[in-house]
Order: C-alpha cells, then sequence, then structure tokens
C-alpha cells in the first residue's frame, strides 16, 4: 500500500472514531483540519482516548514524549502521525 | 524535550513551592511546604520536577510516605499527591511522565503500601497506565440545621422563621434518639496527642484493616501543626480510657470529619457521632460530612444516624504490582494530603 492511501486509511479511521466517541464534533461536523484541542472538542482524558485507539488499532506505540499538541491538534495531524510511526515498526517496509 | 527529575527538598523547595502555589493552591505556601514536605513525622517526602528544554520548571509531582498497619504488622506506605503541571504543558505527556516516576517510587521496595485519590483526570491516566481504582471515596452527609435553605425558599422571615425552628428542631430530635454507653463521656481535646493515641492505634489500628499508623506523633503533625487548617479532637472516654475520637473542621457552615477512628463499638460511635451533631449544632453549622470507602464497615451507623451518600470519587490502592481491595482498607478524609 503507499503511504498516501496508508495515511488516507488512518485518516478515515482516526475520523471515524472521533465522531463516535465525541459528542461535540459531531455536533459541530468537525473537519480533518478542525483543531479538537483549542475548541474543546477533546480534552486532556480524550487524549488519551485517542492514543489508546491509535495503539490498539495501528499497533503502534505512543510515548509520553508523543502527547504534544501537534500530534494531537486535528485528524490530519493525528493520520500523519500514525503514518510516521507505522514506518518505523519492524517489518513495516515489506 | 521534556525532563523529570528527582527534586532536592532543600535546594528546590522555592521551585516546589512556586509550582504548587501557582498550579495547585494559593495555600500551597513556604509554611505548608515545610510542614508537609519535611516534618512529616514519618518522613520526608520525594518530590519529581518536570523540566522543559529550556531547563524551566513546569510541573511537579511527589508521594508522602506513611506508616501503616498490614495484617497486625507495620510497613511503610505512602500517598501520592501534588501533581500540577502549567497550562502550557496540560497536554497529558508532562503529567503522565511525572506519575510514571511517583508510581515507580510508589511500587518500589521502598513502600509495601501506596494509595491515591485521583481526579478524573488522574483517573484517565491510571487508567491509561493500565490501573483500574480499589474502590470509591462516598461522601455521606448529614443536614444538622436548615435555616438558610428555608430563608432561600421563603425570603421573608415571618414565615421562614417558624418553619425553620420546626424542622432544626425535628433535626435536633434525631439526637436523642440513641443512649450514651454506660461510663462514658464526651470531651473537646485542648492540646497535641498523648502517647494514650499510639496505644488506641496499636489496639485497634491493628486489626482495622490496612490503614495510617495513627500515633500520636502522626495525629499531632497532621492535626494540632497543620499550617492552615483548624482542627478539633472530640474525644469519648470510659473513665479515663481513651476509647475514639473524631477529627474535624469546620468552613463556612459545613464541618468535615476527618477521622472517626478507636473503638468500632456501634454504640460508642453512635453516641460520639451524636455528640459532635450537638455541637456542632450550637456553633450554628448547616451540616456535617464524613468522606468514608464504600466499603466501610461503620456506613451502616451513619445510615443509621441520618446521614446520606452523596457524591463519590475514584481511590486507587495498591502493594507494588498488585491491586488492593476497598475492603481491605480504612481510609478517611485525613488520609488525603493535597
Amino acid at each position: 500500500m503507499s503511504g498516501m492511501s496508508e495515511n488516507k486509511d488512518a485518516t478515515m479511521r482516526i475520523r471515524k472514531f472521533v465522531l463516535q466517541k465525541f459528542p461535540l464534533a459531531r455536533r459541530r461536523a468537525v473537519t480533518d483540519d478542525d483543531n479538537l484541542l483549542e475548541t474543546g472538542v477533546v480534552d486532556s482524558l480524550g487524549v488519551l482516548e485517542l492514543a489508546t485507539f491509535m495503539q490498539q488499532e495501528f499497533l503502534i506505540s505512543v510515548d509520553d514524549e508523543d502527547f504534544t499538541p501537534e500530534n494531537f491538534q486535528n485528524i490530519t495531524s493525528m493520520a500523519r502521525f500514525v503514518e510516521r510511526h507505522v514506518e518505523l515498526q519492524p517489518g513495516s517496509a515489506e | 524535550m521534556m525532563k523529570i527529575r528527582q527534586a532536592n527538598l532543600g535546594d528546590d523547595h522555592g521551585i516546589l513551592t512556586s509550582l504548587a502555589q501557582q498550579y495547585l493552591s494559593r495555600h500551597a505556601d513556604e509554611n505548608r511546604f515545610r510542614w508537609l514536605y519535611r516534618e512529616n513525622p514519618f518522613g520526608e517526602a520525594q518530590a519529581w520536577i518536570a523540566c522543559d528544554d529550556k531547563d524551566e520548571a513546569v510541573g511537579m509531582a511527589a508521594v508522602f510516605p506513611r506508616q501503616m498497619y498490614r495484617e497486625g504488622t507495620v510497613v511503610s506506605g505512602c500517598v501520592l499527591g501534588d501533581l500540577c503541571v502549567s497550562p502550557k504543558y496540560r497536554s497529558v505527556g508532562v503529567a503522565l511522565q511525572l506519575q510514571r516516576s511517583c508510581l515507580a517510587r510508589a511500587r518500589s521496595g521502598e513502600f509495601a503500601i501506596a494509595y491515591d485519590f485521583p481526579s478524573n483526570t488522574m483517573l484517565g491516566i491510571y487508567r491509561y497506565l493500565g490501573i483500574s481504582p480499589s474502590s470509591k471515596f462516598v461522601r455521606w452527609v448529614k443536614p444538622l440545621r436548615i435555616d438558610h435553605k428555608i430563608e432561600r425558599i421563603f425570603p421573608g422571615r415571618t414565615l421562614s422563621r417558624p418553619i425553620a425552628a420546626t424542622v432544626n428542631l425535628g433535626l435536633a430530635l434525631t439526637e436523642r434518639a440513641s443512649h450514651t454507653p454506660p461510663g462514658v463521656h464526651f470531651r473537646l481535646a485542648e492540646g497535641p496527642c498523648t502517647p494514650e493515641y499510639s496505644e488506641l492505634a496499636d489496639r485497634v489500628g491493628s486489626s482495622s484493616g490496612i490503614c495510617t499508623v495513627r500515633n500520636s506523633n502522626y495525629l499531632t503533625w497532621r492535626y494540632w501543626q497543620h499550617p492552615s487548617v483548624k482542627y478539633e479532637f472530640l474525644v469519648a472516654r470510659r473513665h479515663d480510657e481513651l476509647l475514639a475520637y473524631c477529627v474535624f473542621t469546620t468552613a463556612d457552615e459545613d464541618a468535615i470529619i476527618a477521622e472517626l477512628f478507636g473503638s468500632m463499638d456501634d454504640q460508642v460511635l453512635c453516641s460520639l457521632l451524636q455528640e459532635l451533631g450537638r455541637l456542632l449544632r450550637t456553633r450554628g453549622v448547616a451540616s456535617v460530612s464524613m468522606p468514608i470507602l464504600e466499603e466501610d464497615p461503620r456506613s451502616h451507623v451513619l445510615r443509621k444516624l441520618g446521614f446520606w451518600t452523596r457524591e463519590a470519587a475514584p481511590v486507587i490502592g495498591f502493594a507494588r504490582e498488585s491491586m488492593v481491595p476497598g475492603s481491605e482498607m480504612l481510609l478517611m478524609h485525613g488520609d488525603r494530603e493535597s
């Protein structure tokens, strides 16, 4: 699968989770680039839920240092984070 | 890149005080630091500081030592607390790193037991780290007077006064229902705790599940020497023998019971709490609360005396890698640190 389609897939799965999990995201019909942290759609507990989801769904590890606004501010940035970390997984280049 | 380092209480006291004062409570001043971090009779606190890439301190967390009874013997324990992070860095990562440092120490060989009363955010962090709550800390509350509530419903004094007087009388009459055990009398303690409190702790505490060693040094430090909160001891004695005591504090019109300790005899506990109710009513206190674990064996006494359950908060207890169920612990409001 190409990097672009992987990213599209991650974006779609993260978007689905965000819309399922966070009622405010549904009500505001957030887009992939809307800032979820500054608009209060996702709080710090929500970030932990997102990290747990990303770890389980994409089999990546999220280190404590990765919990930055840059990585979690919107759906696009989370998908990019996943893409970077999937590339780092052993065997991911096969 | 964030760095976590263990604090040196001597060199870092200014940083710790400043962080706590900015991000925890305005009451977290030098006096509190000295009392809580340095003068604890069970040992000095251990703290960690989070620093950003410019070496600026942006968060802290601590563990406070306790001696605890477990299965009849005294073991070392600790309570986690004072975790706070600058709003600039509230993206969970800093809190996670600080909490991992505290947990690593709490689960080290140094402490046999550790516990925490996490906030909702901290509970999320615990869950993320794979730790679930052991129990709930339930606040029981009993109304003593309802003057202000009635005044809000009936603004005119002509109507509100007689209604309030009638209801207050009804509430007061419930205190007369049970009898004080023969030879038992109550008195407010006038000074720091004497060795008889240590004897009571040994006698009762060692059979009360996992609980703090409430010896005279600990009680004197925790309550009589508290830098900002005034606590009082209402003591039950049979002749000269110390049977039980209740530590409480009053803020505005509400009182909170920080400790109820000693004889587990229902009649002694009931009469001690009723005496407290009478005392607080004469002072115009509107309600009295007692937060305890939901499994606390004294819950039925509170219910019998007209207390009602209100909000509950999570409690986490662990013995190194294993969780401690609430049924094995005896924790009260006074066991909280920050």
